[in-house]
């Protein structure tokens, strides 16, 4: 009897830590007893309390991160347009005119793509977009996103092969997930020499549906693997060439709300991306 | 405060054994098994001994005849007190009523000692003056065919003391009593009077009393006898304590040749049973320790899997204990009465308001089955959770663990071949196998040890040995002579004929004479207290019976050897006698009689004449393995000499044939002793009896083995299947024991077969391998219990034949032979049914199926 | 911070043919959240070491250290507790009990320790592992790798902070294998766990955030 209230009186004394933030002693006995069990459950309580401060903390710093890095990266585009503005003002000539205007106009479309990016992204993010998986060929989403690159591929003579079954079909959403393969086939592309080939695969396993992007372009050094896929993260090969690294980052961040999962994987020469969707 | 994690643990418990529910029968039907045969051993070796016991009582006329005769009221009390002493009870013998003895006993004597003797009583015991109890038997001598309580009785008593006046009385039925007593050894049966009139014919004072004394059934009559000299003193040199097993210790004694083993008995039974279930449980176990392991890992106490075992044993202890019972039930109930009351008590009424079923026995058995289970059940999961997770996961039950610390490199090389691989079959658990294997050779042996001892046991060897196949003997003694001299009291004419129908068989003739002797001699003074010397005064009767001097050289040799106080040259040269006696001396008459060796004794014979020969020494005729004397009766406190041919010779004493006795052949015994019958009853027919139905003394008595073999007969046969099943449900258990640890090796092995199977093993190399298995299995149990069993079964033979002078020690070696048999067939048998129940299904299926 | 650790951990046999040293002076750390894979020769001593961080077996010298305990100390019931609290394994073969069916073998480790189970969370570990239609199934009625997403699900469903992993798609072939894996990692990332796989596949090894490469019982490189 006596033991009991012992045992509650330091049962309330835990929850009182807990409930002023502090830390719990995180030296427990591992018996199996009714009071093991549940200084072992606060245990994980404080534990998980501390995680979603962290998590919460962590969100905000991103947060705070986020706003200084697009103002940051909207610095360029946004200096160079008042430039540009500023020469058009001053400008004599009609040839001056033009160069300038369409200067200015670069820069508004590099403003727009990066905040369409960081509008989508965020979206993406805070789950206000809603991915809706239906039973679809994945071919038709599939050739989509090719025939959205092809431009692209076509100007530096890129082919691009396309190996899958017609009838395969899969739960998706046809949108988004085209776009994330847009963005990995634009990657690719930017990346490729040219002339060459851009593999596309994609086959249906018991548990997933494996897509596949070869290509043979200046791919990425041992250990980015998992880094590429990062929010801003260029790889370390493509110093020289346009981007903001956020391409990857959303086809990921697409890939995971479809519970799947993205993968990497160094080729020689070049880079093959996975998307493995369930 | 216990964790809420109960739940889980029962439910798991209760699936588990839902899933492996066959290999739970097995479990359930190794403790019914148990259950039962313990329960129906013990039941019908209390019953047998009970009706063991109601039958040597029935024929004794008592519960103990272990006595003190002229006894004293002191002496009385002294006993009373004595803790070994369960009963005392006072008994006066006066007088004779027809074919009776007239006595009177305390209520002590009556109810604790006499009465459980005695069947359909009527009545009560006499209170009033005037009333007597009378046995059946005697009812029938005097004619009185349909008695009844309170009917008018007229009888002639005539007394033991000659200043009582013999007469007759007008006496009331009081009751009477259905009694079997075997008269030849224990006497004529007894008419029951009251105290009083006991008290108003009793002339100069009481006859002696004697005490009938029931001590320990577990104290055997000589253990009795020793203590009682010991802690009571006895009047004089001559009164003495006779001391016999209570008719409870001679079951007991008859059952399992004595208490210590039956306890043995009783144990090995109990080890035989709990190696079963121990082994059972081992094999059970083993296929669980993967299980174990895995749960382990996943976080389970050892306290959590305990439980989980625990609730599991139960479970099969309950069913096992319900289907014993049962079984054991309806065996108590219905086969044990069958066979006890109707093939034991043959010609010893009945065995009605016996009861057979005691459920104290259930209880114990279902006690000891459920402790037994529990305890190896423990022992099983302790071994399973000394291993780490680790070992136990990676426990391969085929291999029988392999416990990384102790890697043993076989450095030989074998051909493979099936009889190699059903050897290292055999031989893969080495524990499990010793275990089983000893408990079929236990049970071999100690079957073949009980058949030997109740072989060697039986009464049939009692009778055998003791009595010769046809006896004819006078009953005429020294005093019943007195009045029917001067008579032939068995004619040489009658000796001729019988010898001339037995033609070519062993005859031999044991002759004397009546003599008398003088009563003051000191010789006697070691006997004098017991002899009768009211009515002789100066000169007693005495009978002189010759032994031939072939025996008497034996005699010598046997008295040497075992440092008795006996001169027995002068009896070879002719002018020496010994005195033989029925255990009359007390301890310390038997010094006293050394000083007796060497006094002159005179021997008269008839007008006057005598001869003077030396004494020789006290004779008891119930020294322990005394040869054969083949003496006529022995009056109770008479003397009775021995002379030899030439001895005889040198005294005046008529000589007289006094019995004949005939070992015949076998084929022939049954008609020569329908003839010889035929002849003594022809002879009889010349001395009828008197008009009280009192028998005339010059009548020959004639005892037929075969006739004594017919009514032991059905008491053996049942003896033997008694006994017979007992070591069938021994065997029965270790077959059993087999039996299990074949099925559990067989679903342990599934996979391995299944693999050896897809492997290429045929079907027929298969049976090849298990019914070698069996065969080695059989082949090893055999060799043991020969050697073993042989040495054993030599020792416990040699100490039987040193407690029982009639035992015959033979090696059951027919029943060794059929068991052995038996064994073998059994062993390839059941492993040839467990391949069948295996076999059914593909290959692909069972590999399927039996791997994890 | 550092959810495993080992310091000079070591395990050495004794047999008639001389001392095996499994393990030979290891010592190692792994972050919360990591998903490390364990690789070496078969015989390099990372099943043994996967053993001693599981506390399967006790180590001859050294220490284990999980969630700031010192495992090697505790005795045998206190560890099996420890285990069942934060401790979920996968091993090659053999992990379900075969007496129950496939939602009870899941539901095993909570229900051991009395808990309550996370309805929601055991269903999305269900779903993930697309065992919706095989719940009520016995054990011996599965394939290799469903029985191998149940042992998965079961090692997740009591929420441990670590799990361990032998060799799990050892017996699956290597398209169910990265299957297995790709499951494991991505309800890694669900659930925020660490675990840790042991494997002799380089492929899979890939897979996860780091490697660490056992030979001859020390850790190389």
């Amino acid at each position: 009897m006596f033991q009991k209230r012992k045992e509650m009186e330091t049962f309330s004394l835990m929850l009182d830590k807990l409930l002023n933030g502090e830390d719990l002693d995180a030296h427990i006995e591992y018996l199996d007893d009714l009071p093991s069990k549940i200084r072992y459950q606060l245990l994980r309580l404080s534990e998980k309390m501390k995680e979603i401060k962290a998590q919460s903390e962590k969100e905000r710093n991103e947060v705070r991160r986020r706003i200084a890095e697009t103002a940051h990266q909207m610095r360029s585009p946004l200096a160079n347009m008042k430039s540009y503005l500023e020469l058009l003002e001053n400008a004599e000539s009609e040839k001056e005119r033009a160069e300038y205007t369409k200067a200015a106009e670069n820069a508004g479309e590099q403003l727009h793509f990066l905040t369409e990016g960081f509008i989508k992204t965020a979206r993406l993010e805070n789950h206000i977009i809603q991915i809706r998986r239906e039973a679809d060929a994945l071919s038709h989403t599939i050739m989509q996103s090719i025939l959205k690159v092809k431009k692209a591929a076509d100007e530096k003579h890129i082919f691009i092969e396309l190996d899958m079954d017609e009838k395969l079909e899969t739960a998706h959403d046809a949108n988004w997930l085209g776009e994330a393969v847009y963005n990995i086939l634009e990657n690719s592309v930017k990346y490729s020499p040219e002339g060459s080939v851009i593999h596309v695969s994609a086959i249906k396993n018991e548990m997933y549906t494996h897509i596949a992007v070869s290509d043979a372009g200046i791919g990425i050094e041992e250990g980015e693997e998992g880094k590429i896929f990062r929010r801003f993260y260029r790889g370390k090969k493509t110093n020289g060439q346009p981007g903001f690294g956020l391409g990857l980052y959303i086809a990921r961040e697409i890939v995971l709300m479809h519970g799947g999962f993205v993968k990497a994987a160094r080729k020689d020469p070049g880079l093959e991306i996975s998307v493995f969707l369930p | 405060m216990k964790n809420n994690n109960k739940k889980v643990i029962v439910q798991f418990a209760k699936k588990q054994y839902k899933a492996e529910f066959k290999r739970h029968m097995v479990l359930i039907f190794a403790a019914a098994f148990a259950v039962m045969t313990l329960f129906s051993v013990f039941s019908f070796a209390y019953g047998k001994l009970e009706t063991d016991m109601l039958r040597e009582a029935r024929m004794r006329g008592a519960v103990s005849n272990t006595k003190l005769e002229d006894a004293t009221k002191e002496q009385y009390e002294q006993i009373k007190k004595l803790h070994y002493v369960k009963d005392v009870g006072k008994c006066i013998q006066f007088g004779n009523l027809s074919v009776s003895t007239c006595a009177v006993l305390d209520d002590a004597a009556w109810e604790k000692i006499k009465k459980p003797a005695f069947t359909d009583i009527c009545g009560t015991y006499p209170k009033e003056k005037m009333e007597i109890m009378l046995p059946v038997s005697v009812l029938d001598a005097m004619q009185i065919k349909e008695p009844y309580v309170g009917m008018k009785v007229h009888a002639g008593i005539s007394f033991f003391d000659e200043n009582a006046k013999a007469g007759e009385y007008d006496f009331v039925l009081s009751g009477y009593y259905t009694e079997y007593i075997d008269t030849v050894r224990y006497g004529l049966p007894e008419t029951y009077f009251s105290k009083e009139f006991l008290d108003s014919v009793s002339g100069t004072g009481y006859p002696d009393m004697t005490l009938y004394i029931r001590q320990n059934d577990t104290m055997s009559g000589i253990d009795a006898e020793n203590a009682l000299y010991r802690d009571v003193e006895t009047r004089d040199v001559n009164q003495q304590f006779l001391g016999y097993d209570t008719a409870a210790g001679k079951a007991f004694f008859t059952l399992a040749g004595g208490f210590d083993t039956a306890l043995i008995l009783a144990v090995v039974i109990l080890i035989s049973a709990g190696l079963l279930i121990y082994n059972v449980l081992h094999i059970s176990f083993q296929s669980n320790v993967r299980g174990y392991g895995l749960l382990k890992t996943i976080g389970t106490t050892k306290k959590q899997l305990k439980d989980i075992a625990r609730l599991q044993i139960k479970k099969d202890v309950l069913y096992g204990s319900l289907i014993g019972m049962t079984a054991g039930i309806l065996i108590a109930l219905v086969l044990i009465p069958a066979l006890l009351s109707r093939m034991y008590l043959y010609g010893f009424g009945s065995a009605a308001g016996m009861i057979t079923f005691h459920p104290l026995f259930l209880a114990a058995s279902v006690i000891f089955v459920g402790i037994a289970a529990y305890f190896c059940s423990m022992l099983a999961v302790r071994r399973t959770l000394k291993l780490t997770p680790v070992e136990a996961m990676g426990y391969m039950e085929n291999i029988g663990g392999v416990n990384l610390r102790k890697k043993s490199i076989r450095k030989k090389r074998h051909i493979v071949s099936v009889p190699y691989m059903a050897w290292r079959n055999i031989l893969r658990f080495k524990k499990r196998f010793f275990i089983s294997a000893a408990c079929l050779s236990l049970g071999f042996i100690v079957s073949l040890g009980i058949i030997m001892i109740s072989k060697g046991v039986d009464t049939k060897n009692e009778i055998e040995y003791d009595l010769p196949d046809i006896s004819v003997i006078t009953r005429m003694n020294e005093n019943f002579y007195q009045s029917y001299k001067p008579c032939d009291i068995f004619p040489d004419s009658l000796i001729n004929r019988i010898q001339a129908v037995c033609e070519n068989q062993n005859c031999v003739v044991e002759r004397g004479g009546f003599g008398e002797i003088a009563v003051e001699n000191e010789v006697f003074d070691p006997v004098r207290e017991g002899m009768d010397t009211s009515i002789y005064f100066y000169r007693m009767p005495c009978t002189v019976q010759i032994k031939s001097d072939e025996y008497l050289s034996r005699l010598k040799a046997f008295a040497e050897e075992q440092g008795l106080y006996l001169d027995v040259d002068p009896v070879l040269n002719g002018d020496g006698v010994i005195f033989l006696h029925d255990h009359r001396l007390s301890h310390e008459g038997i010094e006293m009689s050394k000083d007796t060796i060497g006094k002159t004794l005179e021997i008269y014979g008839e007008n006057n004449t005598k001869a003077d020969m030396r004494f020789c020494g006290y004779l008891d005729i119930r020294q322990e393995n005394l040869p054969d004397i083949n003496n006529t009766w022995m009056s109770g406190n008479g003397v009775f000499l021995i002379v030899s041919e030439k001895g005889f010779g040198n005294i005046p004493v008529t000589k007289q044939n006094f019995l004949v006795n005939i070992c015949a052949d076998a084929d022939k015994r049954a008609a020569l002793g329908r003839e010889v019958k035929k002849l003594t009853e022809e002879y009889n027919s010349l001395y009828p009896p008197d008009e009280y139905g009192n028998q005339d003394f010059r009548t020959l008595d004639i005892q037929l083995k075969t006739d004594i073999l017919q009514e032991m007969r059905d008491y053996i046969v049942s003896n033997r299947l008694a006994l017979g099943a007992l070591c069938a449900v021994l065997l029965l258990m270790g077959i059993v024991n087999y039996m299990d640890v074949e099925i559990a090796g067989i679903s342990i092995r599934k996979k391995e077969l299944a693999v050896m199977e897809s492997i290429g093993l045929t079907g027929k190399q298969l049976k090849r391998m298990l019914i070698l298995e069996g065969v080695f299995y059989s082949t090893i149990i055999t060799a043991i219990t020969g050697f073993f069993g042989g040495g054993i079964l030599f020792l416990a033979g040699r100490i039987m034949s040193k407690r029982m002078d009639y035992f015959v020690f033979r090696y059951p070696i027919a029943e060794f032979i059929v068991c052995a048999v038996a064994l073998f067939i059994s062993c390839a048998v059941i492993v040839l049914l467990l391949y069948q129940w295996y076999g059914k299904r593909s290959v692909s299926e069972k590999l399927r199926m039996y791997t994890d | 911070m550092d959810i495993l650790t080992t310091k000079d951990l070591k395990k050495i046999y004794r047999t008639p043919s001389g001392e095996v040293r499994a393990l030979d002076g290891v010592s190692i750390s792994v972050e919360e959240g990591a998903f490390v894979s364990v690789t070496g020769s078969s015989g390099s001593g990372k099943t043994t070491l996967l053993n001693m961080l599981g506390g399967l077996d006790s180590p001859t010298e050294g220490s284990v250290i999980v969630r700031g305990e010192d495992i090697s100390k505790l005795k045998n019931d206190e560890l099996t507790v420890f285990r069942r609290r934060n401790i979920g394994f996968v091993f090659q073969d053999y992990n379900l009990v075969p007496v129950l069916n496939v939602y009870e073998n899941i539901m095993l480790p909570l229900r051991l320790d009395g808990r309550e189970a996370d309805d929601a969370f055991i269903e999305r570990i269900i779903d993930t592992l697309k065992l919706c239609d095989k719940l009520d199934s016995m054990p011996y009625m599965l394939s290799g790798g469903l029985k191998q997403r149940a042992a998965i699900a079961r090692a997740l469903s009591a929420k441990p902070a670590v799990i361990l992993a032998d060799e799990p798609t050892g017996n699956l072939d290597s398209v169910t294998g990265m299957e297995v894996v790709g499951l494991m990692k991505s309800s890694a990332e669900l659930f925020h766990q660490t675990i840790v796989v042991v494997t002799h596949n380089e492929e899979i090894a890939q897979m996860t955030d780091y490697i660490i490469r056992i030979e001859d019982g020390k850790v190389r490189g």
